[in-house]
């Protein structure tokens, strides 16, 4: 039983990682000084859904947000919100793989001290 | 050629912990609405059961608003600075919930709660150094 709830958050942190890397590339190709105050957010959103990358990525986030409601069904939150630590290394690894993005050593321990962490929270 | 990031800056740093106290309202009204359905076992047969039952929950609608203006947050963020180092900031939600039952609900917090807090502390602190310290690469 642990081991199926186990694999089902991992499944869950794997599509949400995609679906980070998805956003962050399609945030990529927006402007930071065309950033709106509140009037201008509906064109600012017209902007983003625009493009097909967001769309891929609210795909993966549906699949994740369905997995994660059977998971919750299931688990207690408590159980389930201390293993989604593991989501940080795995964003780290997508970071630097696929936006090539430069992992320092200071962020590398950033990473690490977090998991651990959320590990010993979830042991507390 | 990849575009660079900017860097962390005090209004960027407070919009990811905005970002943190809508998702732990999603998460809470997310679960109200899965335990609204009254099932505690999902599998194939019942599952539309459970998705109807989800829809018709004000948990599941008030979660997924929340996940609309967190969004729009996000991706503001996210055209500022890296993936890596809005990730690492956003865990600061797990130093939240457990300030907020100390505060509001008079809660006790094991040691070991201590230190797993205490490292996320300083795995943050770690993470705005490197956003800081690692901006403007001679590259």
């Amino acid at each position: 039983m642990k081991l199926k709830i186990f694999s089902l958050i991992f499944l869950v942190e794997l599509l949400d990682t995609g679906s980070q890397v998805l956003f962050k590339k399609s945030a990529g190709r927006l402007d930071p000084n065309k950033i709106p105050g509140l009037k201008g957010v509906p064109l600012f959103l017209g902007d983003i859904l625009k493009m097909p990358s967001i769309w891929c990525g609210f795909l993966l986030v549906s699949c994740g947000l369905l997995l994660w409601f059977t998971v919750l069904a299931e688990a207690d939150l408590s159980l389930a919100f201390p293993l989604g630590g593991m989501r940080y290394l795995l964003i780290m690894a997508a970071s630097n793989l696929f936006l090539g993005e430069k992992i320092s050593y200071k962020r590398s321990l950033g990473a690490l001290c977090i998991t651990f962490g959320i590990v010993c929270i979830g042991l507390s | 050629m990849k575009k660079r990031s900017g860097n962390l800056t005090a209004a960027i740093f407070l919009t990811l912990i905005a970002v943190d106290i809508l998702n732990a309202c999603a998460e809470l009204s997310f679960k109200k609405g899965a335990l609204a359905t009254h099932i505690h076992h999902v599998v194939l047969s019942n599952f539309f059961e459970f998705a109807s039952g989800l829809l018709s929950s004000a948990g599941l609608w008030i979660g997924i608003l929340c996940y609309l203006v967190m969004f729009l947050l996000w991706m503001t963020i996210l055209s500022r600075i890296d993936l890596s180092v809005a990730f690492l900031i956003l865990s600061a939600d797990y130093l939240l919930v457990p300030f907020l039952s100390i505060i509001f609900l008079k809660e006790g917090v094991p040691f070991l709660r201590w230190i797993g807090i205490a490292l996320i502390a300083v795995g943050i602190g770690f993470t705005s150094w490197s956003a800081v310290s690692d901006r403007n690469p001679q590259t």
